[in-house]
């Protein structure tokens, strides 16, 4: 292995302009080896959270990650929901549900600009970002911000979406529905594309299964899985659509099931919006028993999950979150290795990584002997101290 | 093939006539959606520095400041805007939300970069404090006292605490301070109190 050019790519990814660290192991043009590491920027927010009440540790996990600020939250909220058998009123979760597939629209199209982007499709990158620009609006003008809603709230929603707001959201969609036709043909009608993406990262079905991938990365590999569907939450049960696959794995297969993923999205919001019932939006809740919760939600990139112990008191004793990523980053071992160092950037990004969610612990492996483990670099630490006192001594 | 590439020459020519997508913000000022939130503002007359902001704030950005001297006692609400995350709890949780104006109140005000963190603070006037008689301990602010007894109507009279509070706002009862006994005495139930020795005054 040390024979052979190994690029590294980070701590700081140049262009995702976020920490991680990937070594590309070469061999001329082609990639033989990838290692990721994760875990170079700890942010301590499952500890915080334990140190927060209830109604506040939900802001602090709406601020893992920028894109997921509903996905995380929602988890959150229906977890500690489960300890204290909440019952949500039926108008909050429809709210709820449209919250999520408004999200999932900004998420899907900021990663397809981002594709065209490292693919040099400056095209695609530049009208995915100008489109998205509605969505967001619509999520200032309902939440009160672009980001980071605070929506979610224990029992309930924190603010209503207005009548005025529903004809809002649906002028809104359909010009961006125009859009998004435009984009589905920029990217499916181009023959560069097709070239440059087709057969290119493939996850076999067998693969994914074995990696236990999730979200639209399972779902272009041909399994058909979906929190919405197989574990309804908020109101996904209660109308149509459809759960998109497709069989083929690769990187295209990515970026075709995330594009008619948004478009089942608009429809879901419609359908939310029209069902909408009236009713109140928030349900008294008293004290948290002591008990245990868990909940997942489909974020954009897959299952995220979130685990709560209360022991009773106003604040969580313990607190586990997995972001989907964390699932869908061992895959680069089978998706990567093969494929030349161009195609690697590409690959990289398709399973549309997203570090601030993982970023949250530090892994080390210790048996692999070119990762250092902390005690190694405590010793080595140690023994350079050793070494330079040595020489003052000396001096 | 073709197709493609009248698409975006028809997106391109639009961009050309329309000019960017963009605003020009500096130069043209911008107005955030109605929800939007911004700078959260303190009112002076609506905020009756009770501190529930404070207490619910997931950042604790807001500071609760009690300046207890001989010549006063204050309560200051001080807002840190550089710890603030703006989520909208101490607006949505503020004991006078209700009422016109109330307490806390996010505005629309976004620009609020600037180059000094002492500067960087959203304050409501200084509140004074109602004192217990007997230990001189901070019990609340006197507008806060106030707004409970207007809530409450003929119910604060239960409360002796409310009642001669209330009376001493009227310039009905004088306010004497006294140094701390050794015994307290029933009669001293009927005073402004905090919370520790109106339960040594009825008890014990």
């Amino acid at each position: 292995m040390s024979h052979k050019p190994v690029i590294p790519i980070g701590p700081y990814h140049p262009l995702q302009e976020e920490p991680e660290f990937y070594k590309l192991v070469v061999d001329g043009e082609t990639v033989v080896d990838v290692d990721v590491r994760i875990g170079w920027n700890h942010r301590g927010i499952e500890k915080i959270s334990e140190s927060k009440s209830f109604d506040q540790s939900i802001f602090i996990v709406e601020r893992i990650c920028g894109i997921c600020s509903s996905s995380h939250p929602i988890t959150c909220v229906q977890a500690i929901e489960d300890i204290a058998d909440i019952e949500v009123p039926e108008r909050a979760l429809y709210i709820r549900s449209i919250i999520q597939e408004l999200e999932r629209l900004h998420s899907h199209m900021l990663w397809l600009g981002l594709a065209g982007h490292f693919l040099g499709y400056n095209t695609v990158f530049m009208w995915g970002w100008k489109y998205r620009e509605p969505i967001c609006d619509i999520m200032e003008t309902v939440t009160g911000n672009r980001q980071n809603y605070a929506m979610m709230k224990v029992g309930g929603v924190r603010r209503d979406i207005e009548k005025e707001h529903v004809s809002y959201i649906m002028g809104r969609l359909d010009e961006f529905l125009h859009h998004l036709d435009m984009l589905k043909g920029a990217v499916l009608d181009d023959p560069v594309l097709h070239a440059r993406l087709k057969g290119v990262g493939i996850l076999t079905k067998e693969a994914a299964i074995e990696y236990s991938v999730l979200g639209p990365v399972a779902r272009a590999s041909d399994i058909d899985i979906d929190v919405r569907r197989d574990h309804p939450y908020a109101a996904y049960d209660r109308i149509k659509w459809n759960v998109i696959t497709m069989k083929e794995g690769d990187v295209f297969a990515k970026t075709v099931v995330r594009i008619l993923e948004m478009y089942e999205s608009v429809s879901i919001i419609r359908q939310c919006l029209d069902k909408m019932p009236r009713g109140p939006i928030d349900a008294k809740v008293k004290d948290i028993p002591p008990g245990e919760g868990i909940s997942q939600a489909e974020a954009p990139r897959g299952e995220c999950f979130h685990y709560i112990k209360s022991d009773g008191t106003n604040s969580p004793v313990r607190h586990k979150i997995r972001a989907p990523t964390y699932m869908n980053f061992p895959t680069f071992k089978e998706t990567v290795v093969g494929q030349t160092v161009s195609d690697a950037t590409i690959i990289l990004a398709a399973i549309d990584p997203c570090y601030c969610c993982t970023e949250r612990m530090l892994i080390v492996d210790t048996k692999d002997n070119d990762l250092f483990s902390v005690q190694e670099l405590i010793r080595l630490s140690q023994e350079k101290t050793m070494r330079m006192a040595k020489i003052i001594k000396n001096n | 093939m073709k197709y493609p590439k009248i698409r975006e020459l028809i997106e391109a020519i639009n961009a050309v006539v329309r000019g960017p997508y963009t605003s020009k913000f500096p130069r043209e000022p911008h107005t955030p959606a109605e929800r939007f939130r911004g700078k959260p503002a303190y009112s002076n007359e609506g905020c009756i520095a009770c501190g529930a902001c404070a207490l619910v704030c997931p950042t604790r950005a807001i500071e609760c400041r009690d300046t207890v001297t001989k010549e006063k006692a204050v309560r200051q609400m001080i807002l840190h805007l550089d710890e603030c995350h703006y989520c909208g709890q101490c607006s949505a949780l503020c004991t006078t939300k209700e009422d016109t104006p109330p307490g806390v109140k996010h505005t629309l005000e976004f620009d609020l970069a600037g180059f000094s963190r002492e500067a960087m603070v959203s304050t409501a006037d200084e509140k004074e404090l109602a004192l217990c008689e007997i230990c001189g301990d901070v019990i609340t602010a006197k507008a806060h006292l106030n707004w409970l007894t207007k809530k409450l109507g003929p119910l604060a009279f239960s409360n002796p605490t409310l009642f001669v509070a209330s009376l001493k706002e009227m310039g009905l009862a004088e306010d004497v301070f006294q140094a701390a006994k050794a015994d307290l005495v029933r009669s001293d139930r009927i005073k402004v109190l905090c919370a520790k020795c109106r339960r040594k005054a009825t008890i014990e």
